[in-house]
């Protein structure tokens, strides 16, 4: 073999870049789930990905709750109770937060969410 | 055919015969792969120029999709991708860094952009963004054996006889003779209806008696069932939907959590690949004509294919023995062998009209009832 340390090297260098790659990839994919909304109701329990957007009914002892689904963020749009102050509460994203719509029987938290998502909350805790 | 076409044919033929291998090695979990088709590959980095070396990895994607039967369904863009990712790397590392660089830091980066390539496309084509959990296992599996495989092809290119006869260009491969198999037209225009029907039919149970339907066709059109891919196919669908909550939860593990909505759309979307992949036997079993060179180039690699493994089942020894057996009684054979073939059972085309017709009503009518 010609230039074995040349070719030692060049080697090292690819395998130290795919091992950094490897790293950098795993710590973008484990744990980066930005949480699961967790809708419980009176009757049953239903789990939404952050993920995407989307709109949910749900159904209270009152009748309909709307929850919407926007860029990682959950919030109440409209429900069935008479007040209707469940709707003025702020959209939530982690573990910290919560919305409950008490009349209805609605509640609306987040599990399973990512470690970085924990930090921005000791941040702002 | 010229020498470098039948060169690049026989050496495309040996990464099928090495793929083929793959799957009589017991493993631990079926995604594990070893890689083994890529030796070949990485043996003839510096022998082939890259149009010779490109021209045998479309070989290479192209008859293993003919082999096992997936050419037209997604399996075939992922391994596709994978193929050609990996071998345009290695030969641009070698081409470029040429001395500087050795088969292992080749094998090393190929395996890396192959894996990488490959779940782009199966994230695109089938399993959605959430396939990407399963990166780093694949990514780490693929670094460790690649590094193997590295290994083995240096020892092999400077032990090895093949390779020193590959670059001869004295050397003669015979051109087998071949006998042309009958097409059948109208189960290739069946088969190609059928997938248009399993696009569009919507609603599970719809879904699953075109799945049975499918896989009854493709018992017609005579090629094997296999129960391990399409169950593995189903086991990963059902558990990525854990990632993906969607609807009301049916069962709750800790933070993950089967839910309704998901369960649904996994099974949805694995009947409907399983129905895709059975189409895509039916139309390999159909044998559509292939046209002008690059058809005879391939016909080529499918009959050194044939003869590498008839002879392989004829030596004896250990694994690597017999493919060395296997490899270099193939080099030495001489002018006018004739590919052995199987008689094959003739397809029955009323019958298989019949079931892909019902295919097309049960596609229909799930379109009425939705």
């Amino acid at each position: 073999m010609k230039r074995p340390l040349a070719k030692l090297l060049t080697d090292t260098i690819i395998l130290g870049l795919c091992i950094a790659a490897i790293l950098w990839i795993s710590s973008k994919t484990i744990g980066s789930g930005s949480g699961y909304l967790q809708v419980q109701t009176h009757d049953s329990t239903y789990r939404y990905s952050l993920s995407t957007n989307r709109e949910i009914h749900v159904q209270g002892p009152l009748g309909d709750t709307h929850i919407i689904i926007e860029d990682g963020k959950a919030h109440i749009h409209d429900s069935a109770c008479p007040t209707k102050s469940c709707t003025q509460q702020k959209p939530i994203f982690s573990a910290s937060g919560w919305i409950a719509c008490l009349p209805n029987q609605v509640l609306l938290t987040i599990v399973g969410e990512s470690a970085e998502a924990m930090e921005v909350d000791d941040v702002t805790n | 055919m010229s020498r470098t076409e039948r060169k690049i044919a026989f050496v495309a033929a040996v990464t099928l015969l090495l793929s083929t291998l793959e799957y009589l090695i017991p493993k631990p979990l079926p995604f594990l792969k070893l890689g083994l088709a890529n030796l070949p590959l990485l043996i003839i980095l510096d022998s082939f120029s890259l149009k010779a070396y490109g021209l045998t990895l479309l070989l290479k994607a192209i008859g293993q999709g003919m082999v096992s039967g997936t050419l037209f369904s997604y399996l075939f863009f992922i391994s596709l991708a994978g193929t050609l990712s990996s071998g345009l790397i290695m030969k641009t590392l070698k081409t470029v860094l040429k001395e500087k660089v050795s088969l292992v830091g080749c094998s090393i980066a190929g395996a890396f952009a192959s894996n990488i390539a490959q779940l782009e496309v199966a994230s695109l084509v089938a399993y959605g963004p959430s396939i990407w959990i399963a990166a780093p296992l694949m990514l780490t599996i693929g670094l460790v054996s690649s590094l193997v495989l590295g290994l083995s092809a240096e020892l092999y290119l400077q032990k090895g006889s093949l390779p020193k006869a590959l670059r001869e260009a004295s050397l003669e491969l015979a051109v087998p003779v071949t006998e042309e198999a009958r097409h059948y037209l109208t189960v290739t225009v069946a088969s190609l209806v059928c997938m248009i029907a399993i696009i569009v039919t919507e609603g599970l149970p719809f879904l699953a008696s075109v799945t049975v339907l499918m896989y009854a066709l493709q018992i017609i059109s005579g090629r094997k069932l296999r129960l391990l891919p399409p169950l593995m196919l189903l086991l990963s669908l059902l558990l990525l939907s854990l990632f993906e909550p969607n609807g009301k939860v049916l069962l709750s593990l800790g933070t993950a959590a089967f839910t309704e909505g998901s369960l649904i759309l996994a099974l949805q979307k694995a009947l409907r690949l399983m129905s895709l992949l059975a189409a895509s036997q039916c139309l390999v079993a159909s044998n559509p004509k292939l046209k002008g060179k690059a058809g005879a180039i391939l016909v080529l690699t499918l009959a050194y294919f044939g003869i590498l493994s008839t002879s392989f089942r004829s030596t004896s020894g250990s694994l690597i023995e017999r493919v060395d057996q296997t490899l270099l009684r193939a080099i030495g054979a001489q002018q006018g062998v004739s590919v052995p073939t199987k008689p094959k059972r003739a397809i029955n085309t009323s019958l298989f009209l019949a079931g892909a017709s019902v295919v097309l009503v049960t596609a229909v009518s799930s379109k009425i009832f939705f």
